[in-house]
C-alpha cells in the first residue's frame, strides 16, 4: 500500500521511499520518512493528495505520492 | 571644527557599527514581512550573481548599529532543489564569520524548520532564531516554550509576528548577544544526525496534542473540491478584470489625459515662455511627457494587481489554484501557481508579467514570463475588430474568437518547446517537476503590510520599468522628428508621417512583410508603433491614409475601404489572408514597450532582448505561414 492506494483519514506509518530520484532527500526533510506517522486528508483532482505530517499539510503528485510506502497503525507490515 | 568635536565624531563613527544579517526560513513564514517591517524604505532589489533570482537588500537602522539584511530566497533546506535555493545555499555557505544568519522558525512546520536550523549551525554561522505562526501552531496544538527551545539548540531565539509588527525590538536586542557558533554546529553532520538532532530537540520543547482538524483543513474540504475550487477560481480572474476596466480603466483615461492635456500645456507655456525652440516643445511634450503619461496610466492599473496578488498569496488561496491547476500545466514544466498570470495576461500583459513573482522557482517565472505576451490582451481586440469587420464581415465574431483561440495555442506550443529547450534547473528526472508543496495556513491578510509590499513593488516598478519606457518613448519621437525633405523643419508636429525617418523606416521594412502579404508601408509604420502600445496600431493606420482614427473599429467607413485595397494590392489579390496574418502578426510580437519595460525589470537587459528578437522572428514565421496557406484555400 502506498499513499496514492490507501485509505483516507486512516493512520499510517511510513515504511520505505522508493524510485524518488532527486526529490527523495527534499520528501525526508519535509518528515515524510520511515517510521514517521502520517495521515491522506483528501485526494484533489488528478489524483494529487494532501497528506498531514504533523502540523504540516503537503500536497503530492500521484507518481509521488505511488513511491512512498506505508501500512496501517496497529497492522503487521 | 574642533579637535575636540573631530575626536567626538570619529569615536562616533567607531561606535557606529555595521554588520551583515541573511534572512532564511522556508517559504510563507513570513520573511518578506519581517524585511519589509526593518527595513521601511531603505531597501532594493537586486540579482543574484549570474541568475535572474532577485535579493531584496536593506539597511535596517538600530542605535549606534545599521545592520545590511538581505531577504534570501525562501527554502526547506540548504540541499537545493532550484536556482533559488541554491543562491540560499551559496549565500549562506559564502557568509563571513561575523555575519548573522537569522533563521526563521515556522510554529506549524517546528520539525522541517529545526532541520533547516541545523543545517545553518553546521554551516558555522552566528544564528538568530526567531519563531513565527506561534498563533497559529497554538490553535494546533503546539505549545511552544522560548527558554527550552533556545536551551535544547544553544540559539538565541525571540518570538515574532511581522504580521501584527511585533519582536522587532527583542531581535535587535538578540542580534547584539548572538554568540558564535556552538559545539553543535560540528556535531550534526549527516542527514540522519540531523533528524536525529531535531527529535531529540522537539522531545525537549514541544508539548504535542492530538493535532486537531484545522479551520484550513475544513476549509480545504470546500476549496479543494474541483466542482466548487475551479468556478471560485474562475470568478476571481473575472473579479480582476472587472476591477481593472471598471475601477482601474477610467483611472488610467484621467491620468492620461490629466498628463497629455493641462500638464503638457502648463510645461510648453513654461517653455515657450523661455523661447524654447519648437523641436523642443514637441519633444517633451510629445516623447518625453507622453512617455511620463504611459508610464503613470499604468499605475492604477498596477495597484490593484498588486494589492490582489497580495491578498491571493497572503490568504494562502494562491497554493491552493496551484493544486487545482498544476495537471493544466504539468507538460509545460510549470506549476499551477502560473495559470494567474497566463490568464490575466488576457486583460493586460504588464501586471500579467508582474504576477510572476509569485511563482516559486526561477525558471518557471522565467518560463511564465516568456509566454505572457503571447496572451492576447485586449489592447490587441481592436485590431481584430477592425480588419475582422473589413475583410470577414459575415463572421467576424468567429474570427475575433479564432485569435483567442490562436492565443491560447501558440502558448500552449511555446510553452512545450521552452520547456524542452530551457533546460532543466535540477537534471532531469522523471519526478523533478512533479508537485510537491507545503500548504500553507489560510490567514486574514493585514492592511498595513498589504499597503508597505504594494508601495514598494509601485515603487519599483516606476524607477525600473519607467525608465526604459522614458528612453523609448523619446526614441519613437526622434523617428518621427526627424523630417526627410527639405520643406520640412526638425520637430515640427505637422510634418506627414510619409516625410519623416519614421515614414522612411517604414518604407524599408515594408518588403520584409511582402511574404506575409502585407508589404505596404501603412501595414510596416503600424506595426513600429504598435510596438509602443497596440491601441496605436488603429490609430497610426487611420493617420497614414490621412483619416481620423474611427470611433468604432468594427465600424471604420473610409479606413475600411482604404484597407481592403491596401491589403489587396499589396498580397496580390488575397486581402483577406493578408488580414488574417496581420492580426497574427500583432499577436505574436512584442505587446508593448511598458511589457518590454516589465520585462527587463524582472528578467534583465539580455532576457529581454532574446525574447523580443524571438517573438518578432515568430510572428513574422507564423504570419508568412498563415498567408501562404490562406491564399491556396
Amino acid at each position: 500500500m502506498n499513499l496514492g492506494n490507501c485509505p483516507i483519514g486512516a493512520a499510517l506509518n511510513v515504511t520505505e521511499l522508493t524510485g524518488l530520484d532527486a526529490l527523495e532527500v527534499r520528501i525526508r526533510e519535509l518528515g515524510i520518512r520511515p517510521g514517521q506517522q502520517v495521515q491522506v486528508l483528501k485526494r484533489v483532482l488528478f489524483g494529487r493528495c494532501i497528506v498531514a505530517v504533523a502540523q504540516q499539510r503537503i500536497v503530492l503528485a500521484p507518481k509521488l505520492a505511488a513511491c512512498i510506502a506505508v501500512h496501517e497503525m496497529g497492522e503487521s507490515k | 571644527m574642533s579637535c575636540h568635536e573631530s575626536a567626538a565624531s570619529t569615536t562616533q563613527t567607531q561606535q557606529h557599527q555595521q554588520t551583515e544579517a541573511l534572512l532564511i526560513g522556508h517559504p510563507n513564514v513570513g520573511k518578506s514581512t519581517l524585511f519589509n517591517l526593518l527595513t521601511g524604505s531603505h531597501q532594493r532589489v537586486i540579482n543574484a550573481p549570474r541568475t535572474t533570482v532577485e535579493l531584496s537588500v536593506g539597511t535596517w537602522k538600530l542605535p549606534g548599529q545599521t545592520v545590511r539584511l538581505t531577504d534570501l530566497p525562501g527554502t526547506y533546506s540548504l540541499n537545493p532543489q532550484s536556482l533559488d535555493e541554491e543562491v540560499t545555499r551559496d549565500a549562506v555557505a559564502g557568509a563571513s564569520p561575523e555575519d548573522t544568519a537569522i533563521v526563521l522558525l515556522d510554529a506549524t512546520a517546528l520539525a522541517s524548520s529545526l532541520y533547516l536550523l541545523g543545517q545553518v549551525l553546521r554551516a558555522g554561522r552566528k544564528v538568530v532564531a526567531g519563531v513565527t505562526m506561534a498563533d497559529v501552531g497554538q490553535k494546533r496544538g503546539t505549545l511552544l516554550n522560548l527558554a527550552q527551545l533556545e536551551a535544547a539548540t544553544g540559539v538565541r531565539t525571540v518570538l515574532l509576528n511581522p504580521r501584527r509588527g511585533t519582536g522587532a525590538a527583542q531581535l535587535a536586542e538578540a542580534l547584539t548577544v548572538a554568540p558564535a557558533p556552538g559545539p553543535q554546529a560540528v556535531a550534526v553532520e549527516e542527514h540522519e544526525d540531523l533528524f536525529d538532532w531535531v527529535a531529540e530537540v522537539l522531545t525537549q520543547v514541544e508539548q504535542l496534542e492530538v493535532p486537531p482538524s484545522s479551520r484550513s483543513d475544513k476549509i480545504d474540504r470546500v476549496l479543494l473540491n474541483g466542482w466548487v475550487g475551479l468556478p471560485l477560481f474562475l470568478a476571481v480572474i473575472w473579479a480582476t478584470f472587472q476591477l481593472t476596466t471598471t475601477v482601474a480603466g477610467p483611472l488610467q483615461d484621467w491620468l492620461e489625459s490629466l498628463v497629455s492635456g493641462p500638464f503638457t500645456e502648463w510645461v510648453t507655456t513654461a517653455l515657450t515662455w523661455v523661447n524654447s525652440p519648437e523641436w523642443l516643445l514637441s519633444a517633451v511634450a510629445d516623447g518625453l511627457l507622453a512617455g511620463v503619461g504611459t508610464v503613470l496610466s499604468f499605475l492604477p492599473l498596477m495597484v490593484i494587481i498588486f494589492a490582489l496578488i497580495y491578498l491571493l498569496e497572503d490568504s494562502g488561496y494562491l497554493a491552493r489554484v496551484a493544486v487545482l491547476t498544476d495537471r493544466l500545466l504539468e507538460g509545460m514544466g510549470l506549476d499551477g501557481r502560473a495559470v494567474l498570470p497566463l490568464v490575466l495576461g488576457f486583460g493586460c500583459n504588464v501586471p500579467a508579467l508582474s504576477a510572476t513573482k509569485t511563482l516559486p522557482h526561477a525558471r518557471q517565472r522565467l518560463l511564465t514570463g516568456l509566454l505572457v505576451p503571447f496572451s492576447s490582451c485586449t489592447a490587441r481586440l481592436v485590431i481584430y475588430l477592425l480588419l475582422a469587420s473589413v475583410f470577414f464581415p459575415g463572421y467576424a465574431g468567429t474570427v475575433v474568437f479564432g485569435m483567442y483561440v490562436a492565443s491560447a495555442l501558440v502558448i500552449i506550443g511555446m510553452g512545450w518547446v521552452l520547456n524542452r529547450t530551457m533546460g532543466r534547473e535540477r537534471k532531469g528526472t522523471g519526478n523533478s517537476n512533479a508537485l510537491l508543496l507545503v500548504l500553507p495556513e489560510y490567514q486574514w491578510p493585514r492592511l498595513v503590510p498589504m499597503l508597505q509590499a504594494i508601495a514598494l513593488r509601485c515603487r519599483a516598478f516606476m524607477v525600473k520599468a519607467g525608465g526604459v519606457i522614458l528612453l523609448l518613448s523619446v526614441a519613437v519621437w526622434l523617428l518621427m522628428a526627424v523630417p526627410t525633405s527639405n520643406d520640412y523643419t526638425f520637430g515640427d508636429a505637422e510634418t506627414p508621417a510619409q516625410h519623416t525617418v519614421f515614414g522612411a523606416v517604414s518604407e524599408s521594412l515594408s518588403p520584409v512583410f511582402a511574404p506575409a502579404g502585407f508589404g505596404d508601408w501603412h501595414a510596416s509604420a503600424a506595426l513600429i508603433t504598435g510596438f509602443v502600445a497596440k491601441e496605436a496600431v488603429v490609430g497610426t493606420l487611420a493617420t497614414t491614409y490621412g483619416l481620423e482614427e474611427p470611433e468604432d473599429p468594427a465600424e471604420p467607413g473610409d479606413l475600411g475601404t482604404l484597407l481592403r485595397e491596401s491589403f489587396t494590392e499589396s498580397s496580390g489579390g488575397h486581402g483577406a489572408a493578408a488580414a488574417l496574418a496581420f492580426m497574427v502578426f500583432c499577436l505574436v510580437y512584442t505587446p508593448c514597450l511598458v511589457a518590454v519595460g516589465e520585462q527587463r525589470r524582472l528578467f534583465g537587459g539580455r532576457v529581454t532582448a532574446l525574447a523580443t528578437g524571438g517573438s518578432l522572428a515568430l510572428a513574422w514565421v507564423l504570419a508568412v505561414a498563415v498567408f501562404q496557406i490562406g491564399r491556396l484555400l
